[in-house]
C-alpha cells in the first residue's frame, strides 16, 4: 500500500486522563528530537493490522517547543472502527509504530488581538498547545469548554491548575450549557476557534457570522469530516482504465491507495484539498470544508478522502 | 482609502467616524443602516482631531461592529493606523477619503517613503534619487504603494 514518508516512534509512557480518554506519550524510535511543530498541528498515526493499516489523526497536544517527545489523547469513540478501541485496547507502552510529520490546517491568527477558544469535548485537543503558545508569548486568551461533567472533562486538572483565569467550564449534567450569547461579548480584534461535534461548530458558525463575525475571524477544526446522507458503495475508473471499487465502509482514498494508486493526500478530513484529483464524468457528493459552493456545483473534481459518488460509478483524472 | 462608502450588511453595529465633511459623504450609507433599523453610533471630529478620545471609542467596541472613517487625506491614515492597531480588520473597515490625495511611495532601493499626488505615474525618490514607477500594489505594512524601478 502507498504510503507518506513518517517516522518511526514508540510509546513512552500512557496515563489514564478520564473514563474514555487517554494520553500517549510518543518518542523518536532512533533516539532523535522529534520535528517542531506549530501549535494546533496534528499528526496521522499508522496502526499495522494484519489486514493494513489504521489510519487516524490526532493533535499534538504538547507544548510545541518540547521535542523529545509528542503527547497525543484519544477518546474512545462509541462508534469506533477499530482506530480509538485500538488504541485503548491494544496500545502498550514500549509498542512501535509510524506517526507523519506533523500538519497544520488550524493555526493560531498572527492577526488577532484576543483569541477565544469554544471546545466542546475532546475538542479541547488542539487548543493545549495553542494556549500554552499565547501563555509563553504573553498574548491574550480565553478558553471556553463544554462537557458532561468534571469527572470526563479531560485535562480539567491541567487546566485548572495551569490556566484558572482564562479557562471557563460548562457541565451540561450541572445545566451548565456554553452559550452562543457570550460571542457576543468579545472585544473588536478577537478571533475565535471552533473544535467540537459538527452540530457544535455548526451552531456556532452560523451565530458568530449573524453576529456579524467576519469569516477571517473565524477558525475551526472538525474532528470528524462531514458524512454523505447514504453511504453507498460505488467504482471509480482511472486514466488507464482500471476499475477500483469502493465499498461502502471505504474512502475512495483508502481504495486508490489499497490499490496502489499513487494518490496525493495529507489531512484524511476534507480540509487541506492536497488530495483533489479531477472527475472526468459522473455525479460527486461533495463532503469536504475545501472547495466553494462554485467548484463543488460544477463537478469536476473531488477530494478522494471525504467525498463519495452520487451516481454509481466515476471517471477520475488519475 | 475609498472615494465613497459601500453598505457593508448583517452587522450588528455601525460606527460611522467623521468631520463636518466627512459625514457628508457617508449620508448615504447612514440612511441605509437607519432603513435597515440597525444599531449605530457617530463619532464627529471638530477642528484638529483629538486622538485620544477616538481611540477610547473605538477600544470599547465589541465583535460584528463595522466602522466607517470618513475624513481628509492628512488624518485619514492615522486614524486607520489606529483602528487597525485596536483590531478593526481590513473586513471590518472602510476608510474614505475627500479632497486632494496625497498618495504614500515606497521606495523599492532604499525603502525611504515619498509622496505623490493622485495622478503622478512616477516620482523621483527623495532619499536616493532612484526614479520610481508608482504600482497599484498597496503594502499594508509600510501604509505606501510600492514604487518600482523605473528607470536606472
Amino acid at each position: 500500500m502507498y504510503k507518506e514518508k513518517t517516522i518511526p516512534v514508540y510509546i513512552k509512557e500512557i496515563y489514564q486522563e478520564t473514563n474514555d480518554v487517554k494520553r500517549f506519550i510518543l518518542a523518536s524510535v532512533e533516539g532523535k528530537l522529534l520535528p517542531r511543530f506549530n501549535s494546533g498541528a496534528h499528526i496521522a498515526t499508522y496502526l499495522k493490522r494484519e489486514d493494513g493499516f489504521i489510519i487516524r489523526q490526532y493533535s499534538l497536544t504538547s507544548n510545541p517547543d518540547k521535542t523529545d517527545q509528542y503527547q497525543i489523547a484519544v477518546r474512545l469513540s462509541n462508534a469506533s472502527k477499530g482506530g480509538s478501541l485500538f488504541w485503548h485496547e491494544q496500545i502498550k507502552v514500549g509498542d512501535e509504530l509510524h506517526i507523519s510529520y506533523p500538519k497544520n490546517d488550524f493555526p493560531l491568527s498572527f492577526k488577532a488581538k484576543h483569541h477565544v477558544f469554544y471546545a466542546a469535548g475532546i475538542g479541547i485537543t488542539p487548543f493545549l498547545s495553542m494556549i500554552q503558545e499565547l501563555s509563553d508569548k504573553g498574548s491574550s486568551f480565553e478558553l471556553h469548554y463544554a462537557s458532561k461533567s468534571k469527572e470526563v472533562c479531560a485535562f480539567y486538572d491541567y487546566l485548572r491548575k495551569h490556566f484558572s483565569n482564562q479557562s471557563h467550564f460548562y457541565f451540561s449534567k450541572q445545566h451548565n450549557r456554553v452559550s452562543t450569547s457570550s460571542l457576543e461579548k468579545h472585544p473588536i480584534g478577537t478571533h475565535i476557534y471552533f473544535c467540537g461535534p459538527v452540530s457544535f461548530i455548526q451552531e456556532f458558525t452560523e451565530a458568530a457570522l449573524g453576529i456579524g463575525y467576519p469569516k477571517s475571524s473565524i477558525h475551526l477544526e472538525h474532528f470528524v469530516p462531514v458524512q454523505p446522507m447514504n453511504v453507498e458503495p460505488f467504482q471509480v475508473i482511472t486514466k488507464n482504465g482500471e476499475v477500483i471499487q469502493v465499498a461502502k465502509e471505504q474512502t475512495l482514498l483508502e481504495a486508490l491507495l489499497h490499490n496502489n494508486v499513487e494518490a496525493p493526500y495529507s489531512c484524511r478530513m476534507g480540509r487541506c484539498g492536497t488530495c483533489e484529483i479531477p472527475v472526468l464524468k459522473g455525479e460527486i457528493d461533495h463532503c469536504d470544508s475545501f472547495l466553494t459552493e462554485d467548484q463543488k456545483n460544477a463537478q469536476r473534481s473531488i477530494l478522494t478522502c471525504v467525498s463519495r459518488a452520487k451516481s454509481g460509478k466515476l471517471v477520475i483524472g488519475i | 482609502m475609498n472615494k465613497e462608502a459601500v453598505f457593508i450588511p448583517h452587522k450588528r453595529k455601525y460606527l460611522f467616524c467623521a468631520d463636518q465633511q466627512g459625514m457628508k459623504l457617508l449620508s448615504d450609507v447612514i440612511e441605509q443602516v437607519k432603513r435597515s433599523e440597525c444599531s449605530y453610533d457617530l463619532f464627529v471630529f471638530e477642528g484638529d482631531p483629538d486622538w485620544k478620545p477616538f481611540f477610547n471609542f473605538l477600544k470599547k467596541q465589541k465583535m460584528g461592529t463595522y466602522l466607517y472613517v470618513a475624513l481628509n487625506n492628512q488624518v485619514l491614515g492615522h486614524a486607520q493606523t489606529l483602528a487597525e492597531e485596536i483590531g478593526f480588520s481590513a473586513e471590518e473597515a472602510q476608510y474614505v477619503v475627500y479632497g486632494e490625495v496625497v498618495r504614500k511611495i515606497f521606495c523599492c532601493r532604499c525603502h525611504g517613503i515619498n509622496e505623490a499626488k493622485e495622478k503622478e505615474i512616477e516620482i523621483t525618490c527623495e532619499q536616493c534619487g532612484l526614479v520610481l514607477s508608482i504600482s497599484d500594489h498597496y503594502s499594508t505594512h509600510h501604509h505606501a504603494f510600492l514604487g518600482y524601478v523605473a528607470k536606472l
